[in-house]
Order: structure tokens, then C-alpha cells, then sequence
């Protein structure tokens, strides 16, 4: 994956669809509702917390998007960039007990991203690492390494000449490899995210 | 006015957004088992003297790594273990005559079986094959279902009777199954070793042997993965670890006389790795052994190992 996406960035670098000036810098708060990762006895472990992504997106042609309202421009004006994602999320177990779990997951992403007027659609593939740690009677750390697939859509529209504000919806799925987590066979790890978005562009729209 | 309006629509969806699903998912939550560590090795001991009953976990290294229940203010004598689930397992308390079911997630204890004709509950054991649980009560072994029901629920009818044929329960104190899936039972009251075939609804005597040819009171049992049992003997100076083959005969002293190491050996357990850990019960430790006898370390020695009754270890979450 990460040769594929290599070479898409050296295509679009050479290509004359490049525009820089419509690329643009996108930040993000998440309220992350409802991670999970099942045990391998197919109990679920729910998490809740915080969630910060940093998004360039490098832009693979300059159409200057749809004005609100306006639907009918929406598929002739789409918009295609590259991205490159760095995500935190810190979570806390759901779990009510003695024992409390916290976990941290910091890592990046490289994908594509497709804009059509206010909408906002996009797809990646990430490189996580995660830490858990529990407190209480029982007290233990766990860390693994793990490549999630992420998909966002949502809404965004401009605010003033370089931003743009919205909310989408984020999923992600991955396995956890059971050579990562020490457990004995692999588990299922998802994700789903609310991020408030603002995006800055480099240059006045 | 309008950028304004824009701006306080997009913080109130995503207000909004949060809001409604905020909690979803929250129902049903248990912790990540790699957090417990329950991947990896967790040695458990019980624990009790005059002043202390506990149940305490361990790391592979020795390590202490938290207090999974305390009897000291409640009462309770904890005993043996059994092995129940991926990050649960059973403990024979005595004095309260009951099993309770103790998870490593930090959820309260939990009374598992307690019934009338029950009294003297000491070493458990788990049935891979039919997922019910053998307790030895006073001088007869009884039968658990898998939701802590005896079988029979009533009538002074035990799982395994004081006498079946040549076999003799005498203070039994510890149970296993054998490489060919038989029964074996230490018995100190009358220094035998006895095996009963279980494959069969009603329990049958295989073979009695006699372990005063070798030392007397044979109390700590491990059936080990090489195949073989490994028994610890603890009265007259006879402080040994023996390798006898599955019924218990041909015995091999391994290590003994050397009671500032093993002294009063009261449980046995087998490490990933294959080594042995014995409860050192009369020098409050846990002592690593290789198979062959060889002195590997004070595994653990603090206040947590003061009269170490039996020792569970959790090797992964698919333990059996």
C-alpha cells in the first residue's frame, strides 16, 4: 500500500492537474462515540473520548467547488486530492468497574479525498500505534501496531475567503494481529467518529 | 451575519451530533484482555495465615501485579483453583464452604456454587472435555455443571464415593487428569496416590498406588506436559519432589532434603516454559524447578506468599 501511494504522489507531481494553490490544510475535532475492539471470546471492549486529526490535502484539480444551494454543479465540479492524515485519539473504556482502561492511538494515514461542493468524501489507509493501559486491583499495559482502512464523509462550507467549516462522520476497521496483541488469534478493532472540521486554504478562494 | 449563522449551524450539528450519540455502545463494555495481560503469563496464588486470606496475581518473572480478592475482613479461606473462562477462574473457599468465580477485569467475587452437602471444599478441578468442575470435599469428590449446579443438586450422593473398588479417598488434596485422561488424586490419610477412570457416567477405580515406599503424605499433584506426574511428599523430613510416571508409580526424587528451600510443598504448577513452581509452604515462597530437579530460583517471597495454598497459572486466554 504505501509503494501505491508512493508512486500516486510521484504521477500527480508530474501531472499538470496539480495545483497547489487550491491545496489545503484541514484540522479536525472528533468525539470518537463508539471504538471497539473484540476480545477473542467475542466480548467487546467500548470506548469513548477525544480525537485530533491534522489533514493535508494535496489538491489533483483546481475547480473551485459549488456554491451552497447550488446542487446541480455539485458532480461537474468535483474535486480530487491526496492525503496525508495524522490522527490522536485518546480514549477511555466504557467499562464500569474497579478497573479503569485508558487507551491512546496516534498514527497517520494516506488516502484520497474527493469534494463536490459541500460534500466531503474520502478514504485512506492508516499506520497506528496504540497503548492501553489498565489501573485498579489489575494493572497492565498493552501496545500494538495496526493498519486500519478509514472512510469520512460529510459537510463542509465556506466561512470567509480560505475556510471552510462542516462536520462528517468517520469509520474505520482493522484487524489487530495476535503477534501484536499477544492474544491468541486476531481481533476486530472499529471505529466511529463525529470530527468538526475547519479547512484553510493557502491561498484566497 | 451570514458567515456567523454558518458558523453557529456546523457547531450546533456537530453539537448536536455528540449529543445524540453520546452513550452509544456504552451497555456491555468489558476491558481489552491485552490490557489484562491476559495474553500473557499470570500466575495466581491463594494465600491465608492467621492474619491474611487473599488471592494475588503475579507476572512470569515473579512480579506482583495486583490483589484480585481479599478475605481478611470478609472471612473466607481460599483453597484450590479451577480453571472457568478466558479471564476468570473458580476458588474453593473454605470455612465459607462455597466456590466463587474471580475475574482479573476487577469485578466483584461472585458466589459459583454452594450447596448443602458440600462442606469442606478444597482442590478444584475443570473438566476441558465437558466444561463441569470436580471439588474435593472431605473424603469424596463432587460434580459441578457448568453454572455451578451440583450433580447430583440433592441427595448425599457424591461424584466419586470415599471407596470405589480398590480406591480410597483419604484427605484428598489435590487433583488432575492424567496424560490418558484419567482422574488422579493425592492423598496424604493414607499416603496413596488413586486413579479413576471418568469416561464412563459413574466413576471406575484404574489403580491404587502406594506412595509410603517412597515418602509418606503425597500432597502437592501435577500432571505436567511431558507426561509424566510430579508430586511433592511433605511429613518426616521427606521433604521431596518426586517424578512418578501417570498413575503414580516409579517414583524419582527430584530434589528434597533441603528444607530451607521446600519445605511443606503444597501445590504444584508447570510455567509455559515447563518449569515447575511448588509452594513452599513452610518458608511462605513459591520455588522454579526444572523438570529435573534443578533449583532454578525463589520464584516469589513477600507477604502476599505466606502460606501459598495453590497456584493457578494463566498462559493465555485459551487456557483450559
Amino acid at each position: 500500500m504505501k509503494y501505491i501511494l508512493s508512486l500516486l504522489i510521484l504521477i500527480s507531481a508530474s501531472s499538470k492537474a496539480i495545483s497547489l494553490d487550491k491545496s489545503f490544510l484541514e484540522l479536525g475535532l472528533g468525539y470518537p462515540y463508539n471504538v471497539m475492539i473484540m476480545n477473542p471470546d467475542d466480548t467487546e471492549a467500548k470506548y469513548e473520548g477525544l480525537g485530533f486529526n491534522g489533514k493535508f490535502v494535496l489538491a489533483l484539480s483546481d475547480n473551485k467547488g459549488t456554491k451552497i444551494g447550488n446542487l446541480s454543479n455539485i458532480f461537474s465540479n468535483m474535486r480530487f486530492g491526496l492525503t496525508l492524515e495524522y490522527k490522536y485519539l485518546n480514549l477511555k473504556n466504557t467499562y464500569a468497574g474497579s478497573v479503569e482502561e485508558t487507551s491512546k492511538h496516534r498514527g497517520y494515514a494516506a488516502g484520497l479525498l474527493i469534494r463536490a461542493g459541500p460534500l466531503y468524501l474520502s478514504g485512506s489507509y492508516g499506520f497506528m500505534k496504540a497503548k492501553h493501559e489498565a489501573s485498579g486491583n489489575i494493572s497492565g499495559i498493552s501496545q500494538y501496531k495496526y493498519n486500519p482502512v478509514n472512510a469520512e464523509f460529510g459537510f463542509l462550507v465556506p466561512y470567509g475567503n480560505i475556510m471552510e467549516l462542516g462536520a462528517t462522520y468517520g469509520y474505520s476497521t482493522a484487524t489487530l494481529k495476535k503477534t501484536e496483541t499477544n492474544l491468541s488469534k486476531d481481533i476486530d478493532y472499529k471505529e466511529q467518529i463525529i470530527w468538526l472540521k475547519a479547512i484553510f486554504y493557502f491561498e484566497s478562494r | 451575519m451570514k458567515r456567523y449563522s454558518f458558523l453557529v449551524g456546523i457547531i450546533a450539528t456537530y453539537a448536536f451530533g455528540v449529543l445524540f450519540f453520546s452513550g452509544c455502545g456504552k451497555n456491555g463494555s468489558t476491558l481489552f484482555y491485552g490490557a489484562l495481560g491476559v495474553g500473557e503469563t499470570r500466575v495466581i496464588f491463594s494465600s491465608s495465615n492467621g492474619t491474611s486470606q487473599s488471592i494475588t496475581m503475579y507476572d512470569a518473572n515473579g512480579n506482583f501485579k495486583g490483589l484480585l480478592a481479599d478475605y481478611s475482613v470478609t472471612g473466607g479461606t481460599p483453597r484450590g483453583f479451577a480453571y472457568f473462562n478466558p479471564i476468570c477462574f473458580l476458588a474453593a473457599i473454605e470455612a465459607n464452604d462455597q466456590i466463587e468465580k474471580i475475574c482479573l477485569d476487577g469485578t466483584a467475587k461472585t458466589l459459583w456454587a454452594k450447596n448443602a452437602q458440600v462442606t469442606g471444599f478444597n482442590g478444584l478441578l475443570h473438566l476441558p472435555d465437558t466444561k463441569r468442575t470436580l471439588a474435593i470435599d472431605t473424603s469424596t469428590i463432587e460434580l459441578f455443571d457448568e453454572e455451578g449446579i451440583r450433580i447430583p443438586p440433592t441427595g448425599a450422593t457424591p461424584y466419586i464415593a470415599t471407596t470405589i473398588g480398590g480406591c480410597t479417598l483419604s484427605t484428598p488434596t489435590r487433583m488432575v487428569l492424567n496424560a490418558d485422561g484419567e482422574l488422579v488424586v493425592t492423598n496424604p490419610g493414607n499416603e496413596r496416590i488413586t486413579v479413576y477412570n471418568i469416561s464412563a457416567a459413574a466413576p471406575t477405580c484404574v489403580t491404587s498406588t502406594d506412595f509410603s515406599a517412597f515418602a509418606n503424605d503425597p500432597q502437592a499433584l501435577l500432571s505436567h506436559s511431558d507426561g509424566n506426574i510430579y508430586v511433592v511428599t511433605i511429613v518426616n523430613a521427606q521433604e521431596t519432589l518426586w517424578r512418578a510416571d501417570s498413575h503414580g508409580a516409579n517414583a524419582t526424587s527430584l530434589y528434597a532434603n533441603n528444607t530451607a528451600i521446600l519445605q511443606d510443598g503444597n501445590a504444584l504448577a508447570e510455567l509455559p516454559n515447563g518449569n515447575i513452581l511448588v509452594s513452599s509452604f513452610g518458608t511462605d515462597s513459591v520455588v522454579e524447578f526444572q523438570t529435573d530437579g534443578t533449583l532454578v530460583r525463589v520464584f516469589a517471597k513477600d507477604s502476599n506468599t505466606v502460606d501459598v495454598y495453590d497456584i493457578h497459572i494463566i498462559s493465555g486466554e485459551n487456557t483450559p
